[in-house]
């Protein structure tokens, strides 16, 4: 399991909140690799697409990035786990997500009459979302970043499984990654 | 009226946002007395002083392309430094232009609905969010679709520039359609994969190495 933290604030809450979650992963048995990416270099995607027509499969950013995409490739599930602000993942988070283009092919297929890319490597990892809300976070929000997440797991051939609040209910949390 | 144009594209200058946000500005100007100042996001200086003017009087077009299925990085960056013109945006008005290569207008629509909430946790006046599907390339290419669409931009920006309002039946036009044809589809990718990408692939002395799995 990797898990993408796209926190950009030494808020003490939200690290406590994710240390539990880890701590309760590894109880489980799950082998948990963790990214910060606040303490990491990745370079934002400048869409060149060198990644797909001049070398296949790899980003002309040679950073974190391209460690982030051999652990994604590697895992059974991907964990981002990010503050919302301005009601949705942060900056950094969804720099990393941006790099994610050299994992699927140029070229163009259909999948229920719609577009999108084939994948260039056999599959990609689940995808779920943990987020700590901002003061005024509401359904809708959390609605608007779940489809996001589905859209970016249908167009990546995988599937979301669920956006949790990373705070509000630990145990639920927990459960819910437990069983996955 | 001034409309001040906020290009969230990491390409900056050489974007497709650059050049699909310049059809609209041209109708937008052809009124007397209208103007436009863009600011590239992408370089720093710009993204100052871009920040600076956001709350002033005029209105406000904040373009960018879709990235893995939402706004790139920068331009989520760009709408984090917005925070503090919360609730300070009263005379402002607010447009947003999305786009993206894919034809149908599923990709973009996840993100008017973020968009749409977006300009009321600013507190802005939002006049629309303008959807592209198909876009990309279209710097490049001279083909009758994509001069048509930027066409319909421009003709977009002019009514806006006369009634400050968004033609629906534009707008609609401009944002594609929710499905392809599966013919379509069956005809045209295998044309577009092989002589599209794949004489860029070719090209760059790639080809043999498309299916490459460095990771």
């Amino acid at each position: 399991m990797l898990v993408l933290d796209g926190n950009n604030t030494s808020c003490s809450p939200y690290r406590e909140d994710l240390e539990g979650v880890l701590d309760s992963l590894a109880k489980a048995g799950h082998e948990v690799n963790i990214l910060r990416l606040a303490e990491k270099t990745v370079h934002g995607c400048t869409g060149c697409f060198s990644c797909w027509l001049k070398t296949p499969g790899e980003c002309v950013f040679k950073d974190d990035g391209v460690d982030f995409l051999r652990r994604m490739v590697h895992s059974d599930l991907v964990l981002f786990v990010s503050p919302l602000v301005m009601g949705f993942p942060t900056a950094l988070l969804k720099n990393a997500i941006d790099r994610f283009i050299p994992l699927v092919l140029p070229f163009l297929e259909t999948a229920d009459g719609e577009c999108r890319h084939p994948l260039r490597y056999d599959r990609i990892p689940l995808f779920a979302f943990l987020y700590e809300p901002e003061h005024d976070t509401d359904e809708e929000d959390v609605e608007i970043v779940s489809t996001v997440f589905e859209r970016f797991a249908r167009n990546a051939h995988t599937k979301f499984l669920f956006a949790m609040p990373l705070s509000s209910d630990p145990v639920g949390v927990k459960h819910a990654l437990e069983n996955i | 009226m001034r409309l001040r144009i906020f290009n969230c594209s990491p390409k900056g200058r050489s974007s497709n946002s650059r050049v699909i946000s310049g059809a609209f500005t041209r109708g937008f100007c052809e009124l007397p007395g209208n103007e436009a100042e863009e600011f590239l996001v992408a370089r720093e200086k710009d993204m100052e002083k871009g920040l600076a003017s956001f709350g002033e009087a005029g209105v406000n077009l904040v373009v960018f392309p879709v990235y893995v299925d939402a706004m790139p990085g920068l331009a989520k960056q760009f709408i984090e430094r917005l925070a503090p013109l919360k609730g300070r945006l009263s005379d402002t008005r607010l447009l947003f232009l999305v786009h993206t290569g894919f034809p149908e207008e599923t990709h973009t629509r996840p993100m008017e609905r973020y968009l749409n909430k977006l300009a009321v946790r600013l507190g802005a006046n939002l006049d629309g969010v303008i959807r592209l599907g198909g876009g990309k390339g279209i710097k490049s290419s001279d083909s009758h679709q994509k001069n048509k669409a930027l066409d319909e931009l421009t003709c977009l920006g002019r009514i806006y520039a006369v009634d400050g309002k968004l033609d629906a039946r534009i707008m609609g036009r401009l944002a594609g359609p929710s499905r392809i044809p599966m013919l379509i589809a069956r005809v045209m990718f295998p044309i577009v994969n092989y002589f599209g990408f794949g004489r860029e692939l070719r090209k760059n002395g790639a080809w043999e190495r498309r299916f490459d799995r460095p990771l």
